[in-house]
């Protein structure tokens, strides 16, 4: 009778540590279920968040190719023929000469011309900046803030210590950071009453860092939190270069804006 | 051996309630309702499990405790569990709660009186005590997908709760028949059921642990 009652108590015990086994083996089984779900889910979403780079990337592009033939045509077509209708006017002789009212018309016209081929060049610069292209990013940014420095507007200074990284840049990117920085300085002239705005270039081992500062009114909290198209344009483009971006500086402290673009 | 045993199970084994107790006193104020619930269960439950040795090292007959604990035990649980659902869940659990409670009080007048350990109700709150684990194990896997399954505090509640009352059960049915086996076969069944408690005192002082600062709760 003895020896029947050890019998079940062991079976007890191996009753217990079966059922322990058993849920052990559940939650062992459940952790690797939603484990697995959780990696096709990051999965799915980087696929997603790749299509869309892949989107932006392709939207941009575009919108470059655009603005290059918009900036080629005003420079070639309209530009041509506003010099063809400065030279008609230069060309054409009245009966008097010495009409004073005509001497008046050319004048007046050929500096309307001029004025006019001066915007429809700048405009067409500022469309496809033919600097960028030939001469790279530190020409483009530097020809960019000379015109803005002799508006008298803004004192920009520019500060290279990373010659070698910007020189490797391709254009995909040198574009993506000229339009950045672009968009930058037109936000420190028109929002910021900003007299003094620098830009630094750095490099270490992994990053090319670009210091963008002011001493303007800055952000205020509120307004980083309601970002501007301005502001979206500037995060798209350097989301589609793989570049971070860290804003600093709130409440009349001036505005600093710090990008990192990874170069390994 | 003995010694060992009694080292194991008097002084390691109480003392582990307190390793859960130090992680939620420690985040008390960031505690979601839930895991408040569960500190507290823990809290009395240790405290009850000292009075119960008190009571044993006097000579006392604990077994009354065991019959008000088992009722303590499923009402502060089916508390617990009712946070995770909505309203008519709640009262499905309120409902199920009340009836377990009037059982137990029948069956410690009635059925198994104070001689008796409560062999009946006990397993019954076992079982579903396991199957509320179960099924919001189910739940939280199904709805907290963005995270890893160890980053979610309940897993870990959940996870102590059913290893501890799904491997404890066959111990609670037969805990009235274990008595009279002999004393070796005796500390074995119950030196098994109270590591079983130190590993599930455990795995809630991780989820206390785990616990952030926000979390959120899914209702369905």
């Amino acid at each position: 009778m003895q020896n029947k009652n050890d019998n079940i108590y062991i079976l007890i015990i191996l009753g217990i540590a079966g059922t322990f086994l058993l849920v052990v083996s559940f939650i062992l089984y459940s952790i690797r279920n939603q484990n697995k779900l959780l990696k096709q889910r990051q999965k799915f979403q980087q696929a997603e968040i790749a299509h869309q780079k892949e989107l932006l990337r392709a939207v941009i592009e575009s919108q470059e190719a655009e603005r290059k033939r918009i900036g080629q045509d005003l420079h070639d077509d309209v530009g041509t023929m506003l010099s063809g209708l400065r030279l008609i006017i230069e060309m054409f002789k009245p009966k008097d000469e010495n009409d004073v009212h005509h001497v008046e018309f050319i004048k007046s016209s050929k500096n309307t011309i001029d004025k006019i081929v001066k915007d429809v060049r700048n405009i067409s610069h500022n469309l496809s900046p033919t600097t960028l292209a030939y001469y790279g990013l530190v020409a483009a940014i530097t020809e960019h803030c000379t015109i803005i420095n002799q508006s008298g507007k803004l004192d920009i200074a520019i500060l290279n210590n990373a010659d070698n990284e910007l020189g490797n840049l391709d254009s995909h990117t040198a574009t993506a950071i000229y339009r950045v920085l672009e968009e930058l300085l037109n936000n420190t002239i028109k929002h910021s009453g900003a007299s003094n705005a620098n830009i630094k270039f750095f490099s270490d081992e992994q990053y090319l860092k670009i210091i963008y500062t002011d001493n303007g009114r800055g952000l205020s909290q509120q307004v980083t939190s309601k970002k501007g198209m301005g502001m979206q344009n500037i995060e798209s483009r350097l989301l589609n270069i793989n570049a971070d971006f860290k804003l600093g500086n709130y409440n009349d402290k001036g505005f600093s804006i710090t990008i990192n673009y990874p170069v390994v | 051996m003995f010694n060992f045993y009694r080292l194991y199970t008097h002084y390691i084994i109480p003392s582990t309630a307190l390793l859960p107790i130090f992680f939620a006193v420690f985040k008390y104020k960031y505690l979601p309702k839930a895991l408040k619930v569960i500190f507290w269960y823990v809290l009395i439950s240790a405290i009850i499990n000292l009075i119960n040795r008190i009571y044993i090292i006097y000579g006392g007959n604990s077994i009354l405790i065991y019959h008000l604990y088992g009722i303590f035990e499923f009402c502060c649980l089916s508390l617990y569990f009712m946070i995770f659902y909505d309203k008519k869940k709640r009262r499905q659990l309120i409902a199920i709660a009340i009836t377990f409670a009037i059982l137990c009080i029948i069956n410690l007048l009635f059925i198994q009186n104070k001689e008796q350990f409560n062999s009946y109700t006990r397993p019954i709150g076992a079982i579903l005590i396991a199957l509320y684990s179960m099924q919001l194990l189910f739940k939280q896997n199904d709805s907290d997908t963005n995270v890893n399954w160890a980053d979610n505090c309940y897993n870990w509640i959940n996870t102590g709760l059913l290893l501890y009352y799904a491997s404890g059960l066959l111990m609670f049915v037969s805990s009235n028949y274990i008595l009279k086996a002999n004393h070796t076969l005796i500390h074995i069944i119950f030196g098994v059921s109270e590591s079983i408690l130190a590993l599930e005192y455990i795995l809630f002082a991780i989820g206390f642990y785990k616990c952030k600062t926000k979390t959120t709760i899914f209702t369905s």
